[in-house]
């Protein structure tokens, strides 16, 4: 091999190390992305979690026939601080939300500050979980685009990188109204 | 000699021509996007009256400011021009008067064009003080109109966001309220103004347009939030919509409160406003949020009750859309943030 095939093979091989190298750092930062917003929305869920035991307190007093649903948040709640399972969380947001139905039919309760400001701050946190799901299902879609696209294609394998799943949740109803 | 004076004398008239037409020729296609077929402009006739102007106009002949502009534009001309004649005699031969004439020509339409300038410029002042002030205190109660002042160059807060720039121009501020909350805005023309390596000025236009802000008096977790189309100096954020990514660069301190507030709901309803308003840019800051879009002068001179009634319908509906597009976004971010 003369002086100026090993200077073009050098330079290819470079050239094709450099690419892959822009590859990897691409499908980590997207897989990073991805990881993080599945710790957000977990942080998140924690943080409306966290309210479950001022939310009991609050409606205690007020609606003691539904004792059975209190113990039932209770213990799902200790469930998902050990697995974390999605499933789980789920589950527990239902009872959540029935639980803030059935106090809202409560007069007394439903003047109550305490419960309203609760109420509010459980809004916020809902609000909150929406933006990181969107953040996740966003990362999620971005990744799993590139992971299928040539030539990450061929690096996927080697990396031992899936398809992640999308989170399904309730879409808000569209309505554009600008003109008045 | 002589060839040099004519050469000089003819490139300045050109100039000057060139200055003119390009100043009346003048026009853009931007600004918000309205039908103006089948309008009632009644409403608006019983703004224009023509005495009122013309007395105005005979007013500000006789204004001080008015005055000293003028007796400094004819100080420059006669300095400008001593030299002149000197050259002329110095090298006239008693025969060829062409140049005489030449120059005498070029003297009169330089006199001819500042005697126009000077009384646009009055006019344009008379109508905006006479017809666009009336209607402005009649229809928006508390309004405040300042044809000669504009937003302060410390209160235009895209300065960070956009194109660089070395020349500030603003007029015709108006500050209205809507919802008991001000807004106020103004015309802006900013340029970058370059040397070239052999000294000549270049004067680019950046921006050209209506750049105001809406007072929204509450702390939102949102410290700098940009939607626009200027993709200079920062890193994006990229939304679940790819229209709306396409139609907006969105610049946010705050990945899950930019999320937040722009819903599938809200951002579909950002993309129908820039089916609006083409070269919309907002930007929450400081408590105020801020826009701007590129427009072409609609506060000037109007000659007759007709054009005068259109241009006025044009700047209700500007202010009443900016009101709408203020109020909807306040409305949002009290509901999400």
């Amino acid at each position: 091999m003369d002086s100026v095939s090993t200077v073009v093979f050098v330079s290819a091989a470079i050239l094709v190390l450099v690419v892959i190298c822009a590859m990897y750092n691409t499908l980590i930062s997207l897989k990073n992305k991805v990881t993080r917003s599945k710790s957000n929305i977990d942080v998140f869920l924690k943080k409306r979690f966290d309210l479950i035991p001022n939310i009991e307190s609050a409606v205690k007093g007020y609606i003691k026939h539904e004792k059975e649903t209190l113990e039932e948040i209770t213990r799902l709640r200790n469930i998902y601080e050990t697995n974390k399972d999605i499933k789980t969380a789920n589950e527990l947001n239902e009872k959540i939300t029935n639980l803030i139905m059935i106090a809202e039919d409560n007069p007394k309760l439903k003047s109550s500050e305490l419960f309203l400001n609760l109420q509010k701050e459980l809004a916020d946190v809902e609000d909150e979980i929406q933006a990181v799901r969107r953040i996740y299902n966003n990362s999620v879609n971005i990744f799993n685009t590139r992971i299928n696209q040539i030539p990450y294609l061929f690096l996927v394998p080697l990396l031992g990188y899936r398809e992640e799943e999308f989170l399904k949740f309730d879409t808000e109803e569209i309505k554009v109204t600008f003109d008045k | 000699m002589y060839a040099g004076i004519n050469i000089i004398t003819l490139a300045l008239f050109s100039f000057c021509i060139i200055l003119l037409v390009a100043n009346l020729t003048y026009s853009k296609k931007t600004g918000i996007q309205m039908k103006t077929e089948k309008i009632d402009l009644k409403e608006y006739e019983k703004y224009y009256d023509k005495t009122l102007i013309d007395e105005e106009v005979k007013r500000l002949s006789k204004d001080k400011e008015f005055k000293e502009k003028k007796i400094s534009a004819i100080i420059v001309l006669i300095m400008c021009t001593i030299p002149w004649p000197f050259f002329l005699i110095r090298e006239f031969d008693g025969e060829n008067y062409a140049q005489i004439i030449m120059f005498i020509v070029f003297y009169i339409t330089i006199v001819i064009l500042l005697f126009l300038i000077f009384k646009n410029d009055q006019k344009t002042h008379a109508y905006k003080s006479v017809v666009i002030k009336k209607m402005l205190e009649e229809k928006y109660p508390n309004s405040l109109y300042m044809p000669e002042k504009g937003i302060s160059f410390n209160d235009y807060a895209f300065k960070e966001y956009v194109s660089p720039f070395n020349r500030y121009n603003n007029e015709d501020y108006i500050s209205f309220t809507v919802n008991e909350k001000r807004i106020t805005l103004s015309e802006l023309e900013t340029a970058r103004v370059t040397k070239d390596s052999k000294g000549n000025s270049r004067s680019t236009i950046t921006f050209r347009g209506i750049v105001g802000y809406y007072e929204l008096n509450k702390t939102y977790e949102i410290n700098q939030m940009y939607l626009g189309d200027n993709e200079r100096f920062y890193k994006s954020i990229k939304l679940d919509n790819e229209e709306f990514n396409k139609e907006y660069y969105l610049v946010c301190d705050n990945e899950i409160s930019s999320y937040k507030l722009l819903t599938p709901t809200n951002m579909e309803r950002l993309i129908k406003l820039k089916d609006k308003i083409p070269t919309i840019e907002l930007l929450l800051t400081d408590n105020r949020l801020y826009f701007r879009f590129e427009n072409k002068n609609i506060l000037e001179y109007k000659k007759d009750i007709n054009s005068s009634s259109l241009e006025l319908y044009k700047l209700d509906m500007l202010l009443k859309t900016i009101s709408n597009i203020c109020i909807e976004i306040e409305k949002e971010l009290n509901d999400k943030i």
